[in-house]
């Protein structure tokens, strides 16, 4: 008991200054910085757009506006239906970005439990668990992703579903490396020689020094669930029409791409945009978490 | 020193790769004009009998096989082909067919055990069913004869003519010998001008047959390359890798067409896109069971706008399941006769009025279920399913539009488990094809039950006009039948038209091609520019 | 060491056997049949049935998926495709090869323009050399790799007219496709060698290296870029598994007849034999490149080869 308490206020201080200390550390990289700046910006509109851009403008065809080009009136032109592409591009921004932040945090947490079990555990456990995502990562992961829509359906539920099963297996590597390393380091050995409960010990001591990768690994999955779901909807996998989702948009525009390259020109910009701004956050978050880079 | 050995394997596998890519070269040219054609997959197979998709139907049923009939698909009708004259008995049910002096691409000599012997494979086969069912008994009388006794007259056996293609006996049974199956390979079973060499995933080789009955054609080497993606095949147009262009992607026609100058065209297509709306469906109280929703929605839907959307323009609003420009015997929509819808909302909002329905439960928006349909979502189809749930919101139906593969939407519309569904019909040359969609019999085809035990139709009459139409051999009294019985099936707005494509076709300046048809091209028509 | 790679490659075994069940499983539980997508419409119930009892797909999922690795262990039959009717193997070998090629082509171009220009990056670290590839590389691996491929298709096909759009004739119909899936690897291994050489040079024995007055160019070359360029060949290794399922984007784009397209063809005809061996394939090869990967490793790095050949952990 007496043992315990002597480990905690030792991580405690660790922590609350760490968090400062990483903040600042963030803030000097000039790249994160600009990168937080354009996600505030890329959230902003998503969320406030709608506000501005009702949703009525997304599935309103509007005929003499065929294939029309970027005007005042339609900022980024009209699509084959007539539809306003930027309102189609702001509401769809809310899909895309929810499709992935969501299933990034489902992949997450599906994986991390994952990865701590047969990181903690050791052994039999581990070895099982790890063989069988060595033989689960052998299968592509499209088939997956088109026996799921193909025998469900294409929405939302069954896309996330798809995308938790392709990603999660990130994190089971990384979180079970993670255990292996930091159980090995002292204030473990001494809290677990004090008699502490393996649980404990997990949320205690490994999880909070874990977060740091973890938080790091899953802004950078953000971007690549984006780019992934957008291949997917390429492929005719995506959401179903009319959602104005990003990667369905790409997978309309295809047809249109001489006479009417405009519909290709903003969703593109839209992803390579959203997903440049995660990177540049997630790896200032990488450098403001490394002590190496303390020069 | 190790970084330098990891350089060495890293050049080595480089050199391995580059090596490996240069092979697989594409057919040798000897000096010799190849044709070059488009697949947009693999042939499924050179068996007219499996073939079911219309690019390998046009190499197939036209280049390869022949039947008795051939398609005349500028005047809707048909003319001979393998028959060189057809008799038929006083009360129509003997056929005596004399047939064309013409050989197998093997050699042999068409003889009239030949055709016995394709049309009893045919009859095996459910697919061809709705051809096949009335024909009782198929003899050869001599060589050259063939008699075929029917159960009951059929006017429309003229399709059974066209479908029906001749084997050549000998070299169906020899390949089949031991359990084997027709169609996988190459072969020389047909009477057609050009023999299949052989295909694969690349593509298929044709050559011309220098015996074919009807004069050696022109053309002498055809060359058919599988080019999945569109933009791909524009360019490969452009480029002069493409000789024919088929199916050109409405989005792209311009471009094509500036492109080829005049050596292109775009003609109406003989297939048709409809909305079926099932008065079964159960949803939201079976709400589609009251006709005057039924009508309301007739009348919401915005043809101009799906022909915009789903064929940039160059497709036609359609009022009849068969363009009457293909199909002889078809109901003609500018002779009257039946209704036709064209977009009103003012009257689709009249209807609901009359169907109970009031202002503020169109502003809230009442549920009518999922419009569905097969395919991906850049097909005409689902373009048209999403212009429809727009034109259904204009009138307060609220819809949701699900488009799926075939596998999964197919057998919802032929077990009437749907809501709503957009479905494509093509190749109709006869219009007693509609007893496909009409005829309790044709359980797996139709997408909407009129002979449901809850029918409120009278079905029965239905197919009494179908067994009528075929009853008399005369054009005009079977158009009148025909149009009485679409009359009747326009009034229960289950069958609601939408539009007709547009097929438009280039090809480059190689070559000479006399006409244009929607569904079938002939290659043998064709000729080399001196 | 050997037990290690004997161990690795006797876990094929298991991975074959595993990957078969899941594929079997995911077929059993979607809709669809070959019999209804090759019979097409039409065509009546039985027929479909008398069909599919033909291929014995009907038959109840662990008796095929038994029936299916006793074929393949003891007489290497990896079954007829329900489609064509002809040798599994044999279709899908050429296949396999093709998008081999591509894979690999791809994995070779993302590594030769990746890592040189991430090694200059880091060494003129905040200098030109570093900023505007650092941006390029940025702004590219945010770029879909379809978008990518049509961007090329159009501008270098329809435009230019200096490659062609389709098929596999020659050395020039690899260079789009390959392209496409490998420039955002290439963004990927060029951001992590310029931050594994950084982190490389910030150690201490560089530090040493410099003090001792060993000139710099040696010092790079001889110690930094050996230790940085290790995880760097893991994740090009890695990168593999990516680069294959480019490899079927790529293939639909540029109708490359590869065995990704060939295994997403046949999805909708559930051609179970077809689909398991192009998968069974694609796991091999993904396998022996890993063991590769990782045996390199430990060969160049002692102390990993030490952790194999001690008791493994």
């Amino acid at each position: 008991m007496d043992q315990n308490k002597a480990a905690s206020p030792a991580v405690q201080y660790k922590k609350a200054s760490q968090g400062k200390e990483i903040w600042r550390r963030f803030r000097k990289s000039k790249g994160a910085v600009i990168g937080m700046i354009m996600l505030l910006i890329v959230a902003a509109v998503v969320i406030i757009g709608p506000i501005f851009v009702p949703y009525e403008l997304v599935g309103k065809q509007d005929w003499a506006n065929y294939l029309a080009k970027p005007s005042l009136e339609h900022l980024f032109g009209c699509d084959g239906y007539g539809r306003d592409v930027l309102a189609r591009v702001i509401h769809g921004g809310k899909t895309s970005l929810g499709i992935a932040v969501l299933a990034t945090v489902t992949s997450c947490v599906f994986g991390s439990i994952l990865g701590a079990v047969a990181g903690f555990f050791g052994g039999k456990v581990d070895a099982l668990i790890m063989r069988s995502l060595d033989i689960f990562m052998s299968v592509p992961d499209i088939l997956f992703t088109m026996a799921v829509v193909f025998a469900l359906g294409a929405n939302f539920v069954n896309l996330m579903v798809a995308l938790t099963l392709t990603f999660f297996t990130n994190y089971v590597r990384l979180v079970r490396s993670q255990v292996l390393t930091l159980s090995e380091v002292d204030y473990v050995e001494a809290a677990r020689a004090g008699g502490a409960r393996s649980v404990r010990i997990i949320f205690e001591h490994i999880l909070p020094n874990s977060v740091g990768v973890i938080i790091v690994n899953t802004t950078l999955n953000v971007a690549k669930i984006i780019i992934y779901e957008s291949t997917l909807s390429f492929l005719g996998l995506g959401m179903p029409p009319p959602a104005p989702e990003w990667g369905a948009m790409l997978s309309e525009a295809r047809e249109f791409l001489t006479t009417a390259p405009h519909l290709l020109l903003f969703p593109s910009l839209a992803i390579v945009l959203t997903a440049c701004a995660i990177n540049l956050v997630g790896d200032g978050l990488r450098d403001a978490l490394d002590p190496h880079l303390k020069s | 020193m190790k970084k330098g050995i990891s350089l060495l394997l890293a050049l080595l596998m480089m050199t391995a790769v580059l090596a490996g890519c240069g092979d697989g070269g594409s057919g040798g040219q000897t000096g010799e004009k190849v044709l070059q054609m488009r697949l947009t997959s693999a042939l499924q197979s050179s068996d007219w009998q499996a073939t079911t998709l219309q690019n390998d139907m046009r190499i197939t049923w036209v280049d390869v096989f022949e039947g008795l009939y051939g398609l005349d698909e500028a005047n809707g009708g048909y003319y001979n082909l393998l028959a060189k004259d057809v008799a038929v008995s006083e009360d129509g049910l003997t056929y005596t067919i004399t047939l064309q002096d013409a050989t197998f691409q093997n050699g042999d000599p068409l003889t009239a055990e030949d055709v016995v012997f394709s049309y009893e494979k045919a009859k095996e086969n459910s697919r061809f069913n709705y051809v096949t069912s009335f024909i009782n008994s198929v003899e050869a009388q001599d060589e050259k004869t063939v008699v075929m006794h029917l159960d009951y007259p059929n006017s429309a056996i003229a399709h059974t003519f066209w479908t029906v293609k001749i084997y050549s006996k000998a070299e169906y049974t020899e390949a089949t010998a031991g359990g084997k199956e027709f169609g996988i390979a190459g072969h020389t079973a047909g009477t057609g001008p050009y023999i299949l060499k052989g295909f694969d995933a690349t593509g298929a080789d044709l050559e011309a047959y220098e015996n074919y009955w009807g004069g050696a054609p022109n053309i002498k080497k055809v060359r058919y390359q599988v080019i999945a993606d569109n933009n791909a095949a524009v360019i490969a147009f452009k480029n002069g890798e493409l000789d024919y262009f088929p199916d050109v992607p409405t989005t792209e026609w311009e471009a094509v067409k500036a492109e080829a100058g005049e050596n292109c065209q775009m003609v109406k297509a003989n297939d048709i896109h409809w909305l079926a709306v099932n008065y079964l469906s159960p949803t939201n109280n079976g709400i589609l069971s009251n006709p005057k929703v039924r009508e309301a929605i007739a009348w919401a839907i915005n043809k101009e706008a799906c022909v915009m959307a789903a064929t940039s323009g160059y497709g036609t609003p359609a009022y009849e399941y068969m363009p009457h420009e293909y199909v002889a015997t078809a109901p003609d929509y500018t002779e009257g006769g039946f209704q036709t819808y064209d977009y009103n909302i003012e009257k689709a909002k009249q209807c609901m009025l009359e169907a109970g329905y009031t202002e503020a439960d169109m502003a809230a928006g009442i549920p009518v279920g999922d419009i569905i349909t097969y395919g991906d979502a850049s097909t005409p189809r689902a373009k048209e399913a999403v212009v429809i749930q727009s034109n259904l919101a204009e009138i307060g139906l609220k819809a949701e539009v699900v488009v799926q593969e075939y596998a999964v939407i197919g057998p919802r519309m032929y077990s009437q488990d749907y809501d709503l569904a957009v479905f494509g019909d093509v190749g109709n040359y006869d219009f007693n094809n509609i007893r496909q969609q009409v005829h309790s019999e044709s359980v797996g085809m139709y997408l909407i039950n009129y002979a449901h035990e809850d029918s409120p139709f009278d079905w029965q009459m239905m197919e009494q006009l179908v067994a009528d139409g075929i009853a008399t051999a005369d054009t005009n009294e079977r158009k009148e039948i025909y149009t009485k019985l679409w009359a009747y099936v326009m009034d229960t707005d289950t069958i609601l038209p939408i539009l007709h494509t547009g097929n438009g076709a280039a090809w480059s300046e190689r070559i000479n091609v006399p006409s244009v048809c929607p569904t079938y091209y002939h290659i043998s028509q064709w000729s080399w520019v001196e | 060491m050997y037990k290690f790679v004997i161990k690795r490659i006797l876990f094929l075994i298991p991975t074959i056997l595993g990957v078969t069940l899941i594929i079997y499983a995911v077929m059993n539980i979607t809709p669809g049949n070959p019999g209804q997508a090759i019979l097409g419409t039409g065509v009546s119930q039985e027929d479909i049935d008398a069909y599919n009892e033909k291929l014995g797909y009907n038959d109840p999922f662990l008796q095929k998926y038994v029936r299916y690795v006793k074929n393949m262990i003891f007489d290497q039959d990896f079954g007829i495709s329900y489609v064509t009717k002809q040798d599994a193997f044999t279709e899908i070998l050429p296949r396999y090869l093709i998008t081999l090629k591509l894979a690999f082509l791809g994995v070779f171009l993302s590594a030769i323009i990746g890592i040189p220009l991430g090694i200059k990056a880091a060494v003129e670290q905040y200098k030109l050399w570093d900023t505007i590839p650092s941006i390029i590389a940025f702004l590219l691996a945010a770029v879909p790799a379809f978008v990518l491929g049509l961007v090329m298709l159009f501008v270098f096909c329809g435009w230019l007219n200096v490659l062609p759009s389709y098929g596999i004739g020659s050395f020039k119909h690899y260079i789009m496709p390959a392209l496409a899936i490998a420039i955002p690897p290439a963004a990927q291994n060029f951001r992590f060698t310029k931050s594994s050489m950084l982190e490389s040079i910030r150690q201490d024995y560089v530090r040493t290296a410099r003090a001792k007055g060993v000139p710099e160019k040696q010092v790079i070359w001889k110690h930094v870029l050996k230790n940085a360029l290790l995880p760097v060949i893991t994740q090009v290794g890695l990168s593999l598994g990516t680069l294959i399922c480019g490899a079927v984007v790529a293939e639909e784009m540029f109708s490359i007849p590869g065995v990704g397209s060939l295994i997403v063809e046949r999805i909708n005809y559930k051609d179970e034999p077809v689909i398991i061996a192009g998968t069974i394939l694609i796991a091999i090869c993904f396998t022996l490149v890993m063991l590769i990967v990782d045996v390199a490793y430990a060969y160049v790095d002692p102390r990993i080869r030490a952790k194999y050949t001690k008791s493994r952990k």
